[in-house]
């Protein structure tokens, strides 16, 4: 019992700081209707300013810890509702979610272009004397988790006092019921909310400083973990109770640490469950709890608001620009063959293969309006399969890229059935769930990957073909990729299509008509982690070798992001990606910039998402169309 | 003879709000029927049930004498349930043609993957002239290539029965068909639904707040107020019952 005990207090500070994000998560997502992926990454930025003002610049403690917590936390906060998320109030969920997805993989970024990217050890915790050590009998804890616990106890309950006693929590509380309700009464319902992003960037800033020395490093990836585990304490809370969202964090802090303590160390469960703990525990609840479901829309004055304008585009290029492109890209094809050195053609080549992977997010996204943060897992299954039946049994690559594509495409619409009557946020949260949980329990399995060296993948022979030169290979590529593309253009254009256009203005009347909505959305999941499943398969044998750290589920973040910025409806918008995912550190690191540029050009680039939909391809496109007078549309 | 569709003492309650208190209807094969009541009465919340946008708390809705009750919206559409919603529900970014041709491969079930993977997107001949015909029989016919975002009121709901007929219902529930439309349009309407009526012999519930509209178009009327049937009947005798008299103009009249 001494023993569960002492495992449980342990656990404790962890569950203080998971709690403390959760009720600052709540606060935001119930006043101005973002749920904010990125607020893990806020968290990271005043770890990172406080590691950087002690550490580097040598400021006293507290004056780093006022700056980073209380300076540098809210007013990350108020630029984030006053700069982005004010102007999005009434943007659909698709493009709230996009936004904040580039605010996470951009601010790391930004902040390690200025930090630099080294690792760094030892981040620095807010107690003054952190190797002091709280003891009451057997149990002890050392100041930094102390800290962790008061911090949270006086936050909360100061939040507490707030909400239920003063004008202003009255003002929260009212414009969390409806926002234009209160504007009607009288409340500036904008102040209001400006308000609760700056307290919640405030609880990001103290979650930041709090966490970081419970780890060894300074790491942003601790921080999704810390935004996943805060999600599930918030959805615990149902986006709405503060107690039960406090609990909520406590409850799963303690489990891990106590989970920690009793699993033998180097078995398969310590290494996988307790980490992926959170996910798990975020995945069941989403699936279980459908108040989530209903909680979304109450606002009585909702209807009020003019309809979102449509993220359709109606663009139909005549024959003449089909025969332009086609001509194009042969020119481009042949010239990569002629001109371009050996490196080079690898690089183009990697580009061709992302450009098929991407396409599944052209399909996902841009057909059916839905954010999948699953992409590079699906991709790494159709990788991992082909590769293992390639190793194990022979299996020619080719037809191992096609089972990989099935195994993915089912696993794909496995997963994504309980998850679709979530719909929206929540469904993009399963997806990351689970991109998040097979990243830390399956891919690093002997079994799957090869372990720490990889899997060493043959490339395709078919026949008297051989695609082991890189030439070869590239046309290989091309052609798969001239495959998928036509393929991708006949179903956006075909019934499939169509329907999944349909669902996306009205899924009511998709069904009235009898459509099954759930079976439309499988169908366009499936197809889409099948594509992913392709293509990871193909960019295995392009690298001759994998490893888990070719399909982390932050690739699946960040190929989003940057689908979505230059196009996701359009196949050309899939190979610019493809090609800029390959070439764009090339470019960076040729003109002296950090590598990390590429996060930070990428993630902010998707704040043009809510102006531009159709992406930055298509609107340059445009821009071209309209220099000529006449054929402007 | 069994009714084309049959709801039994629907009961369904938001929170502690009260929607509908044992609401029974029933609508013969080919009749159409009036449901008439104030603002805030239940009559879409009525529809929903029905169609199975909502779950009803109690009750049983059935179609030509199958229980349908537990079965999804899509379900319902199979066996011929149509209807068309109070805030208009159209697919933005799609045309008129466009919106009647999926109407009508999701009633044949053609199309589907491996037909678009073979170009099959386009419509067939038998497509086309299914989809000029709904066009003609509604009166879009200067609009069939517009985006429906493009269109007026009274147009998108012309786009949304017409998207409903093409799926050719047994019954088909209308949610406040006249509401936007001009004088001109709405006898159009009528017309129309007279013509549908005729020639395929299909069952119309309508909710409407046009008195005159839809006393020349139903046979009888159902009053809904406060989630009560509180009189149904032919017109003119349902007019008369004071207790209709009350919730229309209030206790004084």
């Amino acid at each position: 019992m001494t023993e569960f005990l002492r495992f449980a207090l342990s656990g404790l500070p962890l569950g203080c700081v998971y709690a403390l994000m959760a009720v600052g998560l709540v606060l935001t997502c119930r006043t101005s209707g973002v749920f904010n992926l990125a607020f893990g990454a806020q968290a990271f930025v005043s770890a990172a300013v406080h590691y950087q003002l002690h550490e580097v610049y040598e400021w006293p403690r507290a004056a780093s810890l006022v700056v980073a917590v209380a300076v540098a936390g809210p007013i990350l906060g108020v630029i984030l509702d006053r700069g982005l998320f004010r102007y999005l109030r009434s943007s659909p969920v698709v493009v709230r979610l996009v936004v904040a997805l580039g605010l996470l993989v951009a601010l790391p970024a930004m902040v390690e272009v200025w930090v630099g990217s080294g690792v760094k050890f030892d981040p620095p915790g807010v107690a003054p004397n952190p190797d002091r050590v709280f003891r009451w009998g057997d149990y002890a804890l050392n100041a930094d988790q102390v800290a962790a616990v008061v911090a949270t106890v006086v936050l909360v309950g100061a939040l507490t006092i707030l909400l239920a006693s003063t004008r202003l929590g009255l003002r929260m509380r009212a414009v969390v019921e409806s926002p234009r309700l209160s504007e009607l009464a009288g409340v500036d319902a904008d102040r209001v909310t400006t308000a609760a992003w700056l307290l919640s960037g405030l609880m990001a800033g103290l979650a930041g400083v709090l966490l970081s020395p419970l780890f060894a490093t300074l790491d942003d990836v601790n921080f999704t973990v810390l935004l996943v585990a805060a999600i599930a304490a918030a959805a615990f809370g149902r986006l709405s109770s503060i107690t039960l969202t406090l609990a909520g964090g406590l409850v799963l802090g303690v489990t891990q640490q106590v989970l920690a303590g009793y699993l033998p160390l180097d078995s398969v469960l310590a290494q996988g469950l307790r980490p992926s703990l959170p996910f798990a525990m975020l995945f069941l609840l989403l699936l279980v709890l459908p108040g989530l479901r209903a909680g979304a829309v109450d606002d009585p004055l909702a209807g009020v608001d003019p309809p979102p304008p449509p993220l359709t585009v109606a663009h139909r290029h005549g024959i003449t620009s089909r025969l332009v492109q086609a001509a194009g890209v042969t020119a481009l094809v042949v010239a990569a063959l002629v001109f371009v050195s050996d490196y080079w053609l690898f690089l183009l080549s990697t580009g061709v293969v992302f450009a098929i992977v991407f396409l599944s997010i052209t399909v996902i996204t841009g057909m059916a309006g839905m954010v999948s943060l699953a992409q590079a897992t699906f991709a790494g299954v159709g990788a991992f399969t082909a590769a293992q039946l390639a190793v194990r049994y022979d299996v020619p690559i080719l037809l191992g890229m096609f089972l990989g594509a099935v195994l993915a495409a089912g696993l794909g619409a496995l997963m994504a059935l309980p998850a679709l009557r979530l719909g929206g946020v929540h469904l993009t949260l399963a997806t990351l769930a689970f991109a998040l949980m097979v990243d830390n329990v399956v891919f690093p399995l002997d079994a799957v990957s090869g372990g720490s060296l990889g899997l060493a993948v043959p490339r395709p022979l078919v026949g008297p073909f051989d695609f082991s030169g890189d030439t070869a290979f590239f046309l290989l590529a091309v052609a798969v990729f001239a495959v998928a593309g036509v393929a991708t253009v006949l179903v956006r254009r075909g019934t499939v299509g169509t329907t999944l256009a349909a669902m996306r203005g009205s899924e009511v009347a998709t069904a009235a008509m009898g459509v099954n909505p759930l079976r439309a959305k499988a169908l366009a999941f499936a197809l889409s982690a099948g594509v992913a499943g392709a293509g990871g398969a193909l960019y295995a044998a392009l690298l001759g070798r994998i490893s888990p750290a070719d399909f982390t589920s932050f690739f699946g973040l960040f190929w989003v992001v940057l689908v979505v910025t230059l196009g996701a409806r359009s196949v050309e918008g899939a190979l610019v990606a493809g090609v800029a995912f390959a070439a764009f550190p090339e470019f960076l690191d040729a003109v002296g910039l950090p590598g990390e540029m590429a996060y930070v050009v990428f993630g902010l680039g998707a704040l043009s998402f809510a102006r531009h939909p159709e992406g930055a391809v298509e609107a340059a496109r445009r821009g071209v169309t309209a220099l000529w007078p006449g054929r402007a549309r | 003879m069994t009714p084309a569709l049959e709801a039994r003492s629907i009961r369904k309650s938001f929170g502690g709000v009260t929607a509908l208190i044992d609401v029974s209807m029933v609508v013969a094969p080919g009749e159409t029927v009036g449901l008439i009541g104030p603002n805030g009465a239940g009559k879409t919340t009525l529809f929903d049930c029905l169609s199975g946008v909502q779950r009803p708390d109690g009750g049983r809705v059935s179609m030509a004498g199958r229980d349908v009750t537990h079965l999804p919206v899509h379900r319902r559409a199979r066996l011929g349930l149509g209807r068309t919603f109070q805030r208009v529900e159209l697919f933005p970014g799609l045309t008129v043609r466009q919106h009647l041709l999926l109407a009508e491969r999701v009633r044949t079930g053609e199309g589907g993957l491996w037909g678009d993977l073979r170009g099959q997107g386009l419509a067939s001949r038998s497509e086309q002239a299914t989809v000029e015909a709904m066009i003609g029989l509604v009166g879009l016919d200067g609009a069939a290539d517009a985006l429906v975002e493009s269109l007026d009121l009274g147009h998108r709901r012309l786009v949304e029965l017409a998207r409903a007929l093409v799926g050719r219902p047994t019954v088909l529930l209308l949610d406040e068909p006249s509401s936007g439309l001009d004088h001109v349009e709405t006898q159009a309407m009528v017309a129309t639904l007279d013509a549908v009526r005729r020639e395929r012999g299909t069952a119309v519930v309508l909710v409407e707040h046009d008195l005159d509209m839809v006393t020349t178009v139903a046979e009888r009327l159902y009053v809904l107020d406060h989630g009560v049937v509180i009189a149904h009947g032919e017109p003119e005798r349902v007019f008369a019952e004071p207790g209709v008299r009350t919730a229309y103009l209030g206790a004084s009249a």
